[in-house]
């Protein structure tokens, strides 16, 4: 794995050096921040806290970060430069986790980047920075599970807008599946513990005790086992 | 790899991820990030299970097999499983816990019917669910019939005092007199032929029921039961003097007495309501008091006073699509709680309605403890004024005099307030047999005890503390602040059990904004005058405007010279212009803040897209330099 850092470190600056990321990064900050404030009614709520900035997150993803991976690899595929890339000295395995760790690094720092919105709060009131600190470590942790199925859709196609859309897809379903209606379809066909099993790997369901403040070592482990395995189907896809 | 070796690794990868994620959901610890430690047992709980001396068996009740459950709802089981497990390590195998999954008519849906546990209706499937939890020590049995989401805060408490409950043979006993209706009314039959329901206690006497035996004292009784844990008396009106005299020997004898007395209590002016009062009826006693008790005992507390604050006042909803601030309503945030006193300790937020306040008498020789207070600017509004001023004026009319007491906790060596023995009854009327001869042996003149005073008797009411909703087809209550922990915690304090007490609001936290919450009380007070000015003139035009206009009528007739009809269309002009100024002041109050609002949404708007341009631009020129 010696070559991650190297397309680590290519990747990551290739993206301060296109104008598009820049353009993500205001429309993603910009995005939260509205509607936090305009959706979420974070001010007329008046309470120091950011829940109803956090609330939104999962959906925000939903778009803004198929967005940012459909380019991943459809991109080098289209262009050809996948062939080049691979008669360098590296191997599938790397280059999957070196370009996924840089474009996670990306969008850990737009995450970031709100700590305006964590500033107002403290500025207002006296929030729980425990609950924050933890409601940004389920966000950046959610994002790269995000990440992880936008990079394997981007590796099934040379297509930029059918790997956007098959991502919104799957994300979508992953959204869904914390949702009591969709669960209760999935039991009206599947066993009871095999649906029960599916309405677990929401994103939801999994990002929400973050919120709280609670840190369950089972919601780390699946969004990290989440992003391994979709990585996985990465290298897959992309040695076929 | 060969594809069907490519497809063999996915199939075992993904058996793997669920496998893994299976087992992570069977871990038995987490994190807890909050400040307050929310989600990890409290010493309490911990004291608690250490002091447990036979094995407590707990049976938690969940159909994880029923169909159509919310995820919400399964997420919750969850929780109060993994919570379960919690204790059930802590209690260093004290408590024997059972986690059971009733299926349909089998043996263990019946033994959950049995134990208390009420099953719940889903909608849509119509299919019946137990999640509940029963606990049995010894041959005592009792039980959580449900588990409701929406007390997820209290749920430490509710584990904690079920297992409190289950190893105390006997309730203590609460001796309860009141003329506030906390108790459910009588239910006539004939009503329920008629299909009406019969009334519900307030919520706070369940509170109190799961851990006493609570006996209702009359007010006009003379007598108090025997071996009470503890006496509480609620908006006392027109006691017996022979009852006083009962509740100055329960406190000397030792008995910790809880009294709430209330200068104005809304609920009976709500009662009374206006059209009473414009048929002539006589005003309502809405005021209640102890004043030859509470001055013996070292307190003072005047019915003539409500205590109106400028800064906790609360924001209630006006009925016109407003929201108003009202000063003499008090919605007290974590600061106005006594942090160093454990029945106040962790409360967070209350509300008073219409309180008045305490201040101690100097030379009683009694420890004075305040346990609420409002904030600094707090003042005197006289009661009589609540009946026709609005907010604003009334807020106008507090002339602040500092922190005020609302509620306080007095302990020590007390005094009678009877020297001279039991008081005699009332002279018997003509035809009415005589009382019996009293007692005339002198009670106890002194005795050390615990009373607790609070200036407000409203904030037990379900009304000011809970909110009731249907949950599933059962009636459910969701507290709205801590008044209900508050009376509880009190009650569980004075009568000795102080576990409990470190566990009750925990996670109820709120964080309000305390800068927005200074802007308007500085506001207000910027303001006060200048409203205050323009209140006394329009009042001086509308008056002459009154005058002018009633020499025009005459049986009908308009004989208003041009002059006259001059001046009052003068006076209009000037009586719109002046409620114009009004309106003008009155949104210059919310201006600062709105500015505020905007000025946030602007920075957080734009500051992330400026740090990124910044950024690029650096990024950019260091480029160009390499």
């Amino acid at each position: 794995m010696s070559q991650v850092i190297p397309v680590f470190k290519r990747e990551f600056l290739g993206y301060f050096r296109s104008p598009v990321a820049y353009v993500f990064l205001v429309v993603f900050l910009m995005a939260a921040v509205g509607l936090a404030f305009f959706v979420g009614r974070f001010f007329d709520a008046g309470q120091a806290s950011l829940e109803s900035f956090f609330v939104f997150h999962p959906w925000l993803f939903l778009f803004l970060i198929p967005a940012a991976g459909m380019r991943l690899w459809s991109e080098e595929k289209r262009t050809g430069t996948v062939e080049l890339l691979f008669t360098l000295p590296i191997t599938t395995l790397e280059a999957v986790v070196g370009k996924y760790l840089a474009a996670w690094a990306f969008l850990s720092a737009a995450v970031v980047l709100t700590f305006p919105m964590a500033l107002t709060v403290g500025f207002l009131g006296d929030p729980d920075w425990g609950v924050i600190l933890a409601s940004y470590l389920g966000s950046i942790l959610m994002a790269g599970s995000y990440l992880a199925v936008c990079s394997l859709t981007s590796a099934l196609t040379k297509n930029q807008v059918i790997s956007f859309v098959l991502s919104v897809i799957v994300c979508l379903v992953l959204v869904f599946l914390g949702w009591s209606i969709f669960s209760e379809l999935l039991e009206s066909f599947l066993p009871l513990a095999l649906a029960d099993l599916l309405a677990n790997f929401s994103f939801v369901t999994h990002f929400e005790p973050f919120t709280k403040g609670i840190i369950d070592p089972s919601d780390i482990i699946f969004f990290l086992s989440l992003t391994g395995f979709a990585l996985f189907l990465n290298v897959v896809a992309l040695e076929r | 790899m060969k594809p069907s070796a490519k497809i063999t690794a996915i199939v075992l990868l993904f058996v793997g991820l669920v496998l893994v994620n299976y087992l992570a959901s069977q871990l038995p610890f987490r994190g807890d990030a909050t400040a307050e430690d929310i989600y990890t047992l409290s010493p309490g709980t911990k004291s608690l299970l250490s002091k447990i001396e036979e094995p407590v068996t707990l049976d938690f009740y969940f159909s994880s097999g029923a169909s159509g459950l919310p995820i919400s709802y399964k997420n919750y089981a969850n929780r109060v499983e993994e919570m379960l497990r919690q204790y059930d390590r802590a209690a260093r195998g004290k408590l024997i816990l059972n986690v059971i999954h009733p299926e349909p008519d089998t043996p263990e849906e019946e033994a959950a019917a049995r134990a208390g546990i009420q099953p719940q209706v889903i909608p849509g499937t119509g299919e019946q669910v137990y999640f509940g939890l029963a606990a049995t020590h010894a041959d005592l049995q009792e039980a959580m019939s449900t588990f409701n989401p929406q007390r997820e805060q209290f749920l430490e408490y509710d584990l904690s005092e079920l297992i409190q409950r289950v190893q105390v043979f006997e309730k203590r006993r609460l001796g309860l007199i009141s003329s506030l209706p906390l108790q459910a009314p009588e239910f006539n039959p004939m009503m329920a032929q008629m299909g009406q329901r019969p009334q519900p206690a307030q919520f706070i006497i369940g509170e109190w029921e799961r851990s006493f035996e609570v006996l209702p004292i009359e007010p006009d009784a003379t007598e108090l039961p025997a071996n009470l844990d503890v006496l509480v008396v609620v908006h006392p009106q027109a006691l017996m003097p022979e009852l006083e005299y009962a509740i100055d020997q329960t406190l000397l004898s030792g008995t910790p007495v809880f009294v709430a007395v209330d200068p104005s209590s809304e609920h009976f002016k709500r009662q009374a309501g206006p059209q009473q009062q414009m048929m002539g009826g006589p005003p309502p006693n809405t005021t209640s008091d102890l004043p030859r008790l509470l001055r013996t005992w070292g307190v003072t507390y005047s019915t003539e006073s409500v205590t109106g604050d400028l800064r906790y006042g609360a924001q209630v909803n006006d009925g016109r699509g407003g929201i108003a601030r009202f000063p003499h309503w008090l919605q007290l945030p974590a600061e106005s709680f006594n942090a160093e006193v454990m029945p106040t300790a962790q409360l967070n937020s209350m509300v008073l309605v219409e309180a008045g306040h305490l201040a101690p008498i100097d030379d009683s020789g009694l420890t004075f403890t305040p346990l609420i207070q409002t904030s600094d600017q707090a003042g005197d509004i006289p009661a009589m004024m609540l009946q026709f001023a609005q907010p604003d004026a009334l807020a106008q009319s507090i002339k602040e005099t500092g922190r005020q007491t609302v509620a306080a906790m007095v302990t020590g060596e007390f005094k009678t307030a009877f020297p001279q023995g039991k008081p005699a009854p009332p002279p018997a009327a003509e035809g009415e047999e005589p009382a019996p001869a009293v007692d005339n042996t002198p009670g106890q003149t002194s005795g050390s005890g615990t009373l607790v005073v609070v200036a407000d008797a409203d904030w037990l009411m379900d009304s000011y503390s809970v909110r009731r909703y249907n949950f599933l087809g059962v009636q459910a209550a969701e507290p709205i602040n801590d008044n209900l922990a508050f009376a509880s915690n009190l009650i569980e304090f004075m009568a000795g059990s102080k576990d409990l007490i470190s566990i009750r609001t925990k996670g109820s936290s709120q964080h309000p904004f305390t800068v927005v919450r200074d802007m308007e009380a500085d506001a207000q007070k910027r303001y006060q005058q200048q409203l205050e000015a323009l209140e006394g003139r329009l009042s001086d035009v509308q008056r002459q405007l009154t005058e002018l206009q009633s020499q025009v009528g005459d049986g009908g007739m308009l004989v208003a010279s041009p002059e006259v009809a001059d001046a009052i269309a003068e006076f209009q002009a000037q009586e719109a212009e002046m409620r114009r100024e009004r309106r003008d002041i009155r949104r210059a109050l919310r201006e600062d803040i709105d500015a505020l609002e905007t000025k946030l949404v602007l920075i957080n708007l734009f500051a992330g897209p400026l740090c990124i341009g910044a950024f690029g631009l650096w990024f950019r020129q260091r480029r160009r330099r390499a």
